[in-house]
């Protein structure tokens, strides 16, 4: 009836863990059907240290947001939509959102770029963001990534066709969501490994990734326009602009927005 | 459509058929297509109106108001039902045979408890099958009036997990 039909190639946590290299990402995989955002769902699991490395994924999110409560495009199946829990992260939000920027990006393809703060583009269109959350406890703070990336996507309503795409209409073939996302989360284990170890390396590898680095840029921060010359990222501070005014200045990716 | 107002029509003779007769259940079967229905408010204990895919059209089961469909990891679909009990009180049913889980995770509060107010959009527990997590949804509005079944019992399908004390 109005049942989405079950996908070609449902994701299945047995096949994804199958020769999967991780040690501290995805020790368990829960997979729903439909939800409002696995983000939450995660939240829940985050009540227990233990879960670090729990990863939620889902076929459908029926309330999928980006930052600022932006409507992330799903579709039954299109895409990878996915938490990953850390409770046991001692990066800063900063860092963990470039961290897990420069991972999705190498996990999608080498020709993936980074758009500060929390977008992945392919072909200078949006194919993939990332919405980190972090909740208090007494005794830690967890932190969420999640993380979307459309894949199976062939259209998209004609207001999005100029900013959104998916892995299939830039490759023009059927990708395999199974083996993106193991890429996913081999990739994800692999950078936060690094940024723990060497933050200069996830720093510079971010920087030859940034479509904004070196080119002009306009922000809204609280409210206000900033236009300026990219000059670099800060791991505890953000993105670093030479302001036309002459000023350089940090704005953090919790408070600020990309106008251009 | 004409099909279908012509299958509704036949099952509202057959309804009055069973009334009259002050029958429990009907079974009609011709060539491929087969009816069975069974009255609620009948002398048997667990007496309940069960829809089988007949004539082309399937008929959700009463009190199911827009019962939303789940996929299951298996293919195919199946049909959410939450229906009337003999004292007035909405059955939630397991729309799929699956571990019934009460909790969002192992560690949270429960979904719903004896006194929770829902609506048909609350979710009220996850069947996990086939190793995929579906949440269930009330699919109707009122208060939980009992939770039938236990956090990690294997459930079957059309299985009461809830009853509810509508609006």
């Amino acid at each position: 009836m109005n049942s989405p039909i079950q996908p070609p190639d449902p994701l299945d946590p047995d096949k994804i863990k199958q020769n999967l290299k991780t040690k501290r990402i995805a020790g368990k995989i829960l997979v729903y059907s439909r939800t409002a955002s696995t983000n939450d769902i995660a939240a829940e699991y985050a009540k227990n240290i233990k879960n670090d490395g729990l990863v939620v994924l889902a076929e459908q999110q029926t309330k999928g947001r980006g930052r600022a409560a932006n409507k992330w495009q799903s579709n039954h199946a299109d895409s990878i939509l996915c938490s990953i829990l850390l409770t046991n992260c001692e990066l800063d939000a900063e860092m963990l959102s470039l961290t897990a920027a420069v991972a999705t990006a190498e996990a999608i393809d080498d020709s993936a770029r980074i758009k500060w703060p929390n977008d992945i583009l392919l072909n200078n269109k949006k194919v993939a963001g990332i919405l980190l959350e972090s909740k208090p406890f007494p005794q830690y703070t967890a932190h969420i990534i999640g993380i979307g990336i459309n894949c199976r996507q062939t259209s998209f309503p004609l207001e999005l066709t100029d900013i959104a795409t998916s892995i299939d209409i830039e490759s023009k073939a059927a990708c395999d969501r199974t083996a993106i996302t193991k890429r996913l989360l081999t990739s994800v284990e692999y950078w936060l490994d690094m940024a723990t170890r060497n933050t200069r390396q996830v720093i510079e590898h971010w920087q030859k990734l940034s479509t904004q680095l070196h080119h002009r840029v306009t922000l809204i921060y609280n409210g206000k326009n900033f236009t300026g010359h990219c000059i670099g990222i800060d791991p505890q501070k953000g993105l670093i602009l030479q302001l036309d005014s002459g000023a350089t200045r940090f704005f953090g990716a919790a408070h600020t927005s990309i106008a251009k | 459509m004409a099909q279908k107002n012509n299958d509704v029509k036949k099952i509202k003779e057959l309804i009055a058929i069973m009334k009259e007769n002050n029958l429990v259940e009907i079974e009609i079967k011709h060539g491929d297509d087969k009816i069975f229905l069974k009255r609620s408010d009948g002398p048997a204990p667990k007496a309940q109106i069960a829809a089988v895919p007949m004539m082309g059209a399937a008929i959700p089961p009463t009190g199911a108001a827009g019962a939303e469909v789940q996929p299951t990891a298996s293919g195919g679909e199946v049909q959410q039902g939450s229906e009337q009990d003999g004292k007035g009180l909405v059955e939630i049913k397991s729309p799929i045979v699956g571990t019934f889980y009460a909790t969002p995770s192992p560690d949270s509060d429960v979904y719903v408890e004896v006194g929770s107010e829902v609506t048909p959009t609350t979710v009220v527990c996850i069947i996990e099958a086939m190793k995929v997590m579906n949440e269930i949804k009330a699919e109707v509005g009122g208060t939980i009036a009992e939770v039938v079944a236990e956090n990690g019992q294997a459930v079957e399908y059309g299985q009461v997990l809830f009853k509810v004390k509508p609006e």
